[in-house]
């Protein structure tokens, strides 16, 4: 360890105190740079001298100046999102002040982005891998908390479930679809060359949904996002790149006078009325209860005479949904500071977003605040730092996959029950015929808040030995505080709370992660080629997590709400935990003739998590680019657009197992009574190793009509081996899993981005029209496993995991419809046995969509922006679970569903709703049957803003040189056929690899209005 | 250096010190090669294993609840569809409880197995470890022949010639051979356990009245010897045992609400000790909701609270009774009628695995069947007193009476304690008197263990 340790460093070290050389002679260069066909002046265009660090933005008139650029010949690159970028070559003499204008042609953003590639960035047009972009600018001024959730429906190939509606959830991240079962399926994040926590730390259980550490990030921060989506793309992070890898930047600083910009919005959330669970007023459910206790012979008004309840209100009796519900603000507020000199740049900015939650007692605030630092010590050596530090509070609720939630109850309790006891301002309990706890109260009296602290760094250093060689040193660090503490009050009748006199949590978990990293690239010049870059170097990598827990019961009262007052307790923990890595890589990226291109790249990486025998792992990649259009033959059709065609092939790994110490036979904690004992808790296989993904990709990137359309398209696909898998073993050895590397995966798809300038005015004030439009289509299927043997998951086991069918694809019995003689339900007897049981069930659909995309419009003319967008995901098939207690012929106590009204009342009837039955002959209850699945799919309006940039003029008179105001909407409208909040649900969260797209109590998904004003001073 | 050789050097180097960062061991676990190597590392696994018994699917929760659920004594009141398909005996081999309660107790065979496999090689110098082993070793034979036995009474059929449960003995070499498991005929696994006791028996010194009820002992063998002939109808045997434990010096603890609230004395012969920590569940899920601290996953049939109160008409006033355990045993709160043997919902109620009481109940029906009822009367007597009960006079009675009101009385005493079941599928009443299909008498083997162990044989009807 110490050995490593001090290599580390000290090849890091190189590269970090290196003393800078003299400079030579320099010159300085400026110009103007404006639109090609408006000839108005483009601002924020980066201009830069290729080869060195000098580097410059344009101001509002579109100048700029580079100082201190090297004598010689040298090219000066300009470029913006929007605008193809351009490359021109001055020759400069020591003491010289050059000018040097640009002008800039617009043109649909893809094709000539710079993108992010790991451990280094390069132009789209000279990348022959799959790699999709989203810019800040389609990102920001989202009304929520994370990164991810703005992703949807943005980029091809990367799939976003919001899982359910609680502010800052972590959701359902998906590159190219599921290629694990045990281990994670969420891509790896990497923030400014930091591989970022992304895991749910909290140590309480909520339900279904979970934290993600990526709301640390504040969208606003970010510059732009590179999701590195192919295998020879991803192979540069090796053992952690078959979920793909998402590569954020956040904006840094650019020199010129100090900039302050100032963006804020505030908005109103509510549940849409459409979108609410249609469940039964109060005298339909009695009606209907009653006739379930009657078939059984439980007399005519066992719950009551219907016709006496809530007679004012015509038996409407309560809305649960109504009373837990609110209206809620979502507001948001950054400042950013930008500036500085050709030596030193910085951004420094500060945010508070908060989020209240549309369902009572849930909400979620960020405080973010960040300083990224440029600082060029000399022509030779340049250092880049970026600090983030958040502090995140999740008030959390019970949620979905939990019976005691405030919106599980909201959508059970009983709508003959009041609120509150009339005259009164108790809350009605159990004693008052509740058959759960009273949602309204829950939320009152209970408390569950998870508090975030996050450090996030890195600093990093470039030294340019020569115009052949860069050494490159980082240093990063993800430092994270979560600290948990939930009440359950006794307040709450009829609750554990009540029960125990009083719960109270609180817990502590600290995750670190720390990074070293160095790494040289080399720019040979071989006559040969047209290009040629190399890189190489290492990394290791640290983490642990140390964590500490303590649970007590029994309080003297309800303002008594640390373990610190609890009579007993009843459940404690304290323990550490850590993994290592340590990694090394080459690269290289060369091209001939400007028209041939090569990437290949190996990746070498060992990890502790691994058995000694096996405990490297190498990933290499191969890619190849040809673009057409440069060759000679098609020098016509140049002038039109550009075509490039794009092949490539590569390894990937994931290690993302949640046991650190698999390989290990371990004894864990088993105490019995006072006494510390311990027992076998799981069974070690030295043999672990890497689960290893080979992905092919062909696509092509296509510019036509003068590159105002682009388009990229892929073909992939992905082949996953060496599953690491949780295999079920038999429990008759004492145990009941083992983790083995089991099994294969594939996933194969087809992805299509088209950007569009469809119209563009010569006019700037004219009419601009901007389309971009995604697609991706991906098929899962499991092609091995062990012994080829199936085996169930999920809620209810409804999710089957079987060769030859996609992961967790839904099985259970099928429906067949309603015995118009008997009432009763009736399933397709499959086996033929004269029975239905466990053994007649088939497969009822895939959790997994067909295809999923999004469409987002832009118009603007004269100061006016509007922008819509839409997004889709089509094909998929979720599985209701509230049906179990809202669909089950009178059974539960539950309130049911309004479709139960139209059910089967007497001989001869055809109905599809079963006899009501209080005792539950009607073969309803324990049947999980194709009744109870719905087609997922569903177009939704998600975004349309409308905007108004005021005149300079306007401005300038509040002292600002750029103010924006606009209005939008979120989650408008969604077109779909399912029945409950959102068809964009996973109510087992965003760790749940095999059961997706189940439907189990989830929170509902708000419907945003909001407006905001951005300007700068 | 120059920069020729410098990067390739860097590389070498840090190659060379990786594999030192890549050693990351666990603080809380240990590997489980020194686990049992040393007199501590064999008692913290001997706790071990007694935490398996106290697990949610055995006697912390399942095990107790299904072996009531599946009988007529009490009923699913809360929101667990598994156990509300126990409770109407309508179980499937999927059902998800019935699975967390065979991976609960094959889990305490498989400690045992290893205490059974590892403990005789711990060396050491210390003079009194070849005694504290052999209880160990005693300890550890006794619980898995109990787990032995529960198994079989849930999944075995009682044809010593019918599929009994699966017995492993050692602990497993490898996953592939551990897939190979078959089951063993009912002879083969009642041999089994009768050697294991015999093993135990031997092994054993302490005679374990409390406060060393809360480990195996030679009382507890001698008790659960006599419910395991009880089970297989050798009444003589029955009798003998338990005369062995009277013989020890255990009496009935004077006030029966005692025993369920941590005040027990010579009642209790095993006893696992519970902390709110530990957590059993049976106050939790048995009491009503809010002040009396529980959920009422689980209540008491209108049927069985008439045994006590034969007036009973589901309102509070109607339950009266003179039977001191009904007393103690049934609560109401408000209109909410809930079992209330456990105090407290919090869990730290010891829980009974065998008490004299049973033994005397076990005695008095050995001696019934065997005709000696004068003498099962004394027993029974014994149990009516501490009950605030007159004796029943069995030897006024006919034989079928007297077995019949043996069994009633053993009904009210051990209410809730998880005997209902396999009392009812023992004596061959669960049938007619449940009016449930006859291959309901046995539990699936859950489905998944047969996807991983495709020589198990599923019991007919499943």
């Amino acid at each position: 360890m110490k050995r490593a340790l001090r290599w580390v460093f000290l090849s890091a070290g190189v590269l970090l105190f290196t003393r800078p050389l003299a400079a030579q002679g320099t010159a300085t260069v400026s110009g103007r740079i404006v639109d090609s066909i408006t000839a108005q002046p483009v601002q924020g265009v980066r201009v830069s001298v290729v080869g060195s660090t000098v580097g410059a933005v344009t101001d509002r008139d579109g100048r700029y100046t580079l100082a201190s650029v090297p004598v010689g010949t040298v090219s000066v690159r300009a470029q913006r999102i929007g605008f193809a970028a351009q490359t021109r070559q001055i020759a400069l003499t020591d003491g010289s002040i050059a000018t040097l204008d640009f002008e800039l042609t617009a043109a649909a953003t893809t094709l000539s982005d710079v993108v992010v590639t790991g451990y280094g960035t390069d132009s789209r047009a000279n990348i022959s891998t799959s790699v999709a972009s989203v810019s800040s600018e389609q990102i920001q001024n989202t009304p929520v908390a994370g990164i991810d959730a703005a992703l949807q429906g943005k980029a091809a190939g990367i799939q976003v479930i919001q899982n359910a509606g609680n502010p800052g959830v972590g959701m359902t991240v998906r590159i190219r679809g599921s290629a694990s079962i045990s281990a994670s399926n969420q891509p790896l994040y990497v923030i400014d060359g930091v591989p970022m926590l992304r895991d749910d730390f909290s140590q309480l259980g909520v339900g279904g949904q979970d934290l993600t550490a990526t709301t640390g990030i504040n969208p606003d921060e970010v510059e732009k996002i590179d999701i590195l989506k192919d295998a020879a793309a991803a192979a540069i992070y090796g053992s952690r790149g078959s979920n793909g890898v998402v590569m954020i930047t956040t904006k840094h600083g650019t020199a010129g006078a100090t900039r302050l910009t100032y963006t804020t919005y505030a908005g109103s959330q509510v549940v849409p009325h459409d979108s609410r669970w249609d469940l039964m007023n109060a005298r339909e459910y009695v009606t209907y209860m009653n006739e379930a206790a009657a078939n059984d012979g439980y007399g005519a008004f066992y719950f009551g005479d219907p016709d006496t309840i809530d007679v004012a209100h015509n038996g409407k009796g309560t809305d649960w949904q109504d009373a837990v519900f609110q209206t809620a603000p979502v507001t948001n507020a950054t400042i950013g500071l930008t500036g500085g000199s050709d030596r030193v740049q910085y951004f420094l900015s500060a945010a508070r977003f908060n989020q209240d939650g549309v369902v009572l007692a849930s909400g979620y605030t960020r405080d973010a605040g960040r300083l990224n630092l440029d600082v060029t010590a000399s022509q030779k050596l340049h250092f880049r730092s970026a600090l983030s530090v958040s502090n995140e509070t999740h008030r959390r609720i019970e949620n979905d996959n939990s019976i005691a939630g405030v919106g599980t109850n909201a959508i059970a309790s009983q709508p003959w029950l009041p609120v509150k006891r009339p005259g009164t301002d108790v809350f009605t309990t159990t004693d008052d015929g509740l058959a759960y706890e009273n949602p309204v109260a829950i939320a009152t009296y209970d408390k569950t808040e998870s508090r975030l602290l996050r450090v996030i760094g890195s600093v990093e250093t470039n030294y340019t030995v020569s115009d052949l060689v860069t050494l490159n040193g980082r240093f990063g660090a993800d430092v994270l505080n979560l600290r948990d503490l939930r009440w359950y009050s006794p307040d709450v009748a009829g609750s554990y709370g009540e029960s125990v006199g009083g719960e109270s949590i609180i817990g502590n978990n600290t995750p670190t992660r720390y990074v070293l990293e160095g790494f040289a690239d080399f720019h040979p010049r071989i006559a040969a080629l047209s290009s040629l870059a190399l890189t190489a170097g290492s990394s290791a990598e640290w983490n642990s997590s140390e964590l500490d827990l303590v649970d007590g019961i029994g309080f003297p009262g309800d303002q008594f709400q640390y373990p610190g007052n609890a009579a007993t307790v009843v459940a404690y923990d304290g323990d550490w935990t850590g993994h290592n890595l340590v990694s090394f890589f080459l690269r290289a990226n060369g091209s001939y003739k400007d028209r041939y291109l090569l990437t290949a790249s190996v990746r070498t990486d060992g990890s502790s998590r691994f058995g000694t025998e096996n405990r490297w792992g190498t990933f290499p990649a191969v890619a190849l680019g040809w673009k057409i259009t440069d060759e000679p033959f098609a020098q016509g059709l140049a002038r039109r657009g550009n075509l490039k065609l794009r092949l490539s092939y590569g390894v990937t790994g994931n290690q993302d197992i949640v046991d650190n110490f698999a390989p290990l036979s371990r004894f864990g904690r088993a105490n019995y009574g006072d006494v510390a004992g311990y027992a076998r808790s799981s069974f070690g296989n030295p043999a672990l190793k890497w689960e290893q993904t080979r992905e092919y990709n062909a696509g092509l990137d296509l510019g036509i009509f003068k590159n105002r359309v682009n388009i990229i398209a892929d073909w992939y696909n992905k082949l996953t081996d060496n599953l690491l898998l949780d295999r079920p073993i038999t429990s008759t050895s004492g145990l009941t899993t083992v983790t083995q590397n089991i099994g294969s995966m594939e996933n194969r798809g087809y992805e299509l981005t088209i950007n569009a300038l469809a119209v563009q005015s010569a006019d700037p004030a004219g009419w601009h029209w901007n389309s971009d439009f995604n697609i991706s289509w991906n098929h899962n299927k499991v092609t091995k496993l062990f012994e080829n043997q199936p085996f169930t998951s999920g809620l209810y086991s409804v999710n089957r995991v079987e060769v030859g069918h996609p992961l967790g694809e839904f099985y259970a019995l099928k429906f067949t419809g309603v015995d118009p003689a008997t009432g009763d339900a009736q399933y397709a007897d499959i086996n033929g046995d004269g029975t239905v049981d466990a053994a007649d069930r088939v497969f009822v659909g895939s959790p997994h969509p067909k295809y999923w995309g999004g469409w987002t419009n832009t118009l603007n003319w004269k100061g006016f922006d509007l922008k819509a967008f839409l997004q889709f995901t089509q094909g998929h098939t979720i599985f209701n679970a509230i049906n179990v207690f809202a669909n089950d012929a009178g059974y539960y106590y539950d309130n049911k569903f309004r479709s139960l009204l139209n059910h089967w009342r007497q001989a001869g009837d055809v109905t599809s709703q079963p006899r009501p039955s209080f005792d539950g002959t009607s073969d309803v209850v324990g049947r999980i049957s194709s009744r109870y699945f719905e087609d997922g799919s569903y177009v939704r309006l998600q975004d349309v803003t409308l905007g108004y940039q005021i005149p300079t003029k306007a401005a300038h008179t509040l002292r600002m040189t750029d103010a924006r105001i606009y209005v939008s909407g979120r989650n408008l409208h969604t077109w779909t056929k399912y029945s409950g909040y959102s068809p964009d649900v996973n109510s087992n969260g965003s760790n749940s690899n095999i059961s997706l797209a189940t439907e189990f109590y989830a929170y509902p998904l708000a419907r945003t209005i909001m407006v905001g004003i951005s300007g700068a001073f | 250096m120059t920069r020729k050789t410098f990067l390739p050097a860097v590389l070498v180097l840090v190659a060379a010190g990786c594999n030192s960062i890549l050693d990351v061991k666990p603080i809380n676990q240990v590997p489980e090669e020194t686990a049992i190597t040393t007199p501590a590392g064999a008692r913290a696994s001997l706790a071990g294993m007694y935490d398996g018994l106290q697990s949610t699917g055995y006697y912390g929760g399942t095990f107790v609840f299904f072996g009531d659920l599946s009988g007529d004594d009490v009923r699913h009141t809360g929101t667990f569809t598994t156990y509300r398909l126990a409770d109407n005996n309508q179980l499937t081999a999927d059902n998800a409880t019935i699975e967390g309660l065979w991976d609960a107790l094959y889990g305490v065979v498989g400690r045992a197995n290893i205490l059974i496999d590892r403990v005789p090689q711990v060396e050491t110098s210390d003079p009194a470890w070849p005694s504290e082993r052999d209880e160990i070793m005693g300890e550890s034979y006794f619980v898995r022949a109990l787990t032995f036995h529960n198994l079989q009474t849930l999944w075995g059929e009682q044809a010593p010639t019918g599929l009994g449960v699966p017995i492993p003995l050692v602990p497993v070499a490898d996953i592939p051979s551990a897939g190979q498991i078959t089951r063993a005929t009912t002879g083969e696994v009642y041999t089994q356990i009768l050697s294991d006791l015999a093993k135990a028996e031997s092994l054993m010194t302490v005679s374990g009245q409390t406060p060393d009820a809360t480990h195996g002992n030679l009382g507890a063998v001698h008790a659960i010897r006599s419910r395991v002939y009880l089970f297989q109808q050798n009444w003589a045997g029955a009798e003998a045992e338990a005369e062995a434990v009277t013989a020890m010096g255990y009496t009935l603890d004077p006030t029966y609400g005692d025993l369920f609230n941590d005040a027990y004395g010579d009642e209790a012969i095993f006893v696992l000790d519970f902390t709110p920590t530990d957590f059993q569940l049976l106050g939790y899920y048995y009491r009503a909701k809010g002040a009396a601290g529980g959920r009422r996953e689980i209540g008491p049939t209108t049927g069985f609270i008439q045994q006590y109160a034969p007036g009973y008409n589901g309102t509070p006033a109607s339950y009266v009774t003179t039977d001191l355990r009904g007393q103690h045993d049934i609560s109401f709160q408000g209109n909410t009628v809930y079992g209330s043997k456990w105090g407290t919902g919090i869990g730290g109620e010891d829980f009974h695995v065998i008490r004299y009481a049973e033994v005397l109940l076990n005695q008095a029906e050995a001696e019934a069947q065997q005709g000696k009822l004068l003498e099962a009367d004394s027993a029974l007597t014994l149990i009516r007193a501490r009950a605030g009960l007159p004796a029943a006079g069995l030897d006024t009675m006919s034989q079928a009476n007297a077995i019949a009101k043996i069994l009633q009385e053993r009904r009210l005493e051990l209410a809730f304690e998880g005997h209902r079941w396999p009392d009812l599928v023992r004596t061959g009443r669960a049938v007619p008197l449940m009016g449930i299909p006859a291959f309901q008498q046995l539990y699936p083997i859950p489905l998944n263990e047969l996807d991983v162990a495709p020589g198990l044989v599923q019991n007919s009807g499943y």
